[in-house]
């Protein structure tokens, strides 16, 4: 089975809770990435960071990432544990319904090919705040507004509206309208909202990411070509993201699986979500092992995290192992 | 404007033949290009240019590439989806480069360089030597319309995804940079209204492209002076009338170019609307009474 096992010794020497927050410069944001199923990813990551005693003074996320950190944001002691029984049971028929594929085919001039309403009921269900400003945490929902292509940082008004503005998938489902505008899903103007968190002023930024695909073997048909160009544009967002961002800021990237399955398949979540925890977990004990030091500017990650790419490495900082 | 002069062709599907008329505009004003780069579309308007190709032939080429193939995007689309049928709308492309390129990039009378993505890696690729034909449709090898091309090995697709705005491959020397702007993606409130789903879902990919371009223009601007020539005539996701496109690039490119300076300092010039919503992009805006 794919479960996390027990703290190495070295781990625990860490200490109890792991000491991360003096290395943070204050106001520390949780930046949440999108990433439809891969959220799952963030689940365990939140885990980890629930043993150290570092608290978000704020969050900020996109899509997936912004459901999760919001219901962390309702209630910080008890949202850990929430977001477990969520990501426990999540799946296509909470977003979409049972029937999708065959309702998906027939909205041939609709704006969406798929409804909100399930995704909203099942929001719901989980969530029991009105307003993102009554939020425990100062938390901020990001997505698109579909006429400028602009990211939008939804930090007050209606939370549901919000998050369904924020994980509106473009082309899949519908487009939200709130106060006279469109809005689509984060992922097509700032999927990795860290230069968002940074215009909010944040002094560090702790960067839960989704994680990535398996590296199939890449075809050369149309529809794998097709297929491709979503993650392409993804990760070309996200490198930029990154850079700008720990240019100026101390930004700590926990690392993720690189070996997950389709984005919209839900039945490895839980996999995910103990490879999120185990990864992130035993990088915070190293951080606090080897680092007494606040961070300085630059992208904090393990040097053979594959979400490092090529055009990062520059600005990565090693904690000396 | 100082010399030596990059012209930058940039992504802008149904809108890029807009590109040839600002071209004829700056031929008429005696600006000559020192180098050249394109992505995308615009790799084909980019490579025309570095092979001395007349306007004319260029407004041929894109009347020829509409009739066949681009006039209703969606089913081109459609059509490339079989790889048998992506494989002959690339062979009727390919063939007519071969009338109107020369083989290699060596013979051309500009340097150029074309911006790719590679298929794998999603990491950008500049080509600047050796097979020009292969290297322009690599360029343009739009997803689900033309099947992806290997150099050297690797598949690469259209440069757009990557590099709406080709400024990676600016030479150092470098002192003023032209961009032929026709990735124009923002739309007014009340046409969104009316979209589709596939729409929407084209529009957002159009959008992601623009917000790269952001960056790419912030770090060029300050360093040299950028000079704009953008419509927003036409519209992006149809390639309803190449000629219309045409006039309307000409008109803007006359518009644009009779406000500037003579003297060009550092900053962006012509900033299109849409873009000057990133505060970035309007701290480096030249405003249009200076000089």
């Amino acid at each position: 089975m794919d479960v996390p096992g027990p703290r190495s010794a070295e781990q625990r020497s860490a200490g109890d809770p792991i000491p991360i927050a003096r290395l943070l410069p204050k106001p520390v944001v949780y930046v949440m990435a999108g990433g439809g199923s891969h959220g799952a990813v963030q689940w365990g990551a939140l885990q980890a960071l629930s043993q150290t005693d570092v608290e978000p003074d704020a969050i900020i996320g996109t899509s997936a990432g912004a459901l999760t950190g919001s219901i962390l944001a309702e209630d910080f002691a008890s949202g850990v544990h929430r977001i477990a029984y969520v990501w426990g049971q999540l799946n296509m028929s909470f977003l979409v319904g049972d029937k999708w594929l065959t309702r998906g085919m027939t909205q041939v001039r609709a704006p969406g090919m798929l409804s909100n309403d399930t995704q909203e009921a099942t929001l719901r269900s989980i969530l029991r705040t009105g307003r993102i400003e009554d939020l425990e945490v100062p938390f901020a929902a990001v997505a698109t507004d579909l006429a400028t292509g602009r990211p939008h940082v939804f930090d007050r008004g209606p939370l549901i509206e919000s998050l369904l503005a924020s994980s509106a998938i473009p082309g899949v489902l519908t487009p939200v309208e709130v106060a006279g505008r469109t809005y689509v899903d984060g992922l097509a103007s700032a999927n990795l909202p860290a230069i968002q968190a940074m215009q909010r002023g944040a002094g560090s930024i702790v960067v839960l990411d989704t994680g990535a695909r398996k590296p199939a073997e890449v075809g050369t048909s149309p529809a794998r070509v097709i297929g491709r160009v979503a993650g392409i544009m993804a990760s070309s967002q996200r490198r930029r993201q990154l850079r700008e961002v720990a240019r100026e800021l101390p930004v700590l990237l926990l690392p993720t699986p690189h070996d997950l399955g389709g984005s919209l398949e839900f039945r490895d979540t839980m996999r995910a979500g103990s490879a999120g925890y185990s990864m992130a977990l035993s990088y915070l004990a190293d951080l606090a092992l080897h680092r007494r030091r606040r961070l300085r500017s630059g992208l904090w990650a393990r040097s053979d995290d594959p979400g490092v790419s090529e055009e990062l490495r520059p600005m990565l900082r090693e904690v000396p192992l | 404007m100082k010399a030596p002069i990059s012209v930058v062709t940039t992504f802008g599907l149904g809108r890029t033949p807009a590109q040839v008329g600002m071209l004829e505009v700056l031929a008429e004003r005696g600006i000559v290009a020192d180098h050249i780069a394109g992505t995308s579309l615009g790799a084909i308007n980019a490579s025309l240019l570095a092979a001395a190709s007349s306007a004319d032939e260029m407004t041929e080429f894109w009347a020829w590439i509409h009739d066949e193939i681009l006039s209703s995007p969606m089913r081109a689309i459609a059509r490339g989806l079989t790889s048998r049928q992506a494989r002959k709308q690339e062979k009727q492309v390919r063939e007519r480069f071969a009338q109107l390129l020369p083989a290699t990039f060596e013979e051309l009378h500009v340097p150029l360089s074309l911006s790719c993505t590679a298929l794998e890696t999603g990491a950008e690729v500049v080509i600047d030597s050796g097979d020009l034909p292969e290297a322009v449709m690599a360029s343009c090898a739009l997803p689900g319309v033309f099947p992806p091309v290997s150099i050297a090995g690797a598949p690469l697709i259209d440069g757009g995804l990557v590099a709406g705005v080709p400024l990676q491959a600016i030479p150092e020397r470098t002192r003023t940079v032209i961009v032929l702007d026709t990735g124009h993606s923002a739309v007014s409130p009340d046409v969104v209204a009316g979209y589709r789903w596939w729409e929407v879902g084209a529009l957002s990919y159009a959008h992601q492209i623009r917000g790269q371009a952001v960056h790419a223009l912030v770090r060029m601007a300050t360093r040299v002076p950028v000079v704009v020539l953008s419509t927003s005539g036409g519209r992006l996701l149809d390639f309803d009338d190449p000629t219309s496109a045409i006039e309307a690039g000409r008109r803007a490119a006359n518009q644009q170019l009779d406000v500037l300076p003579a003297r060009l300092r550092k900053g962006v010039y012509n900033l299109p609307s849409g873009l000057d919503e990133f505060e970035v992009l309007q701290d480096l805006q030249v405003p249009a009474s200076d000089g």
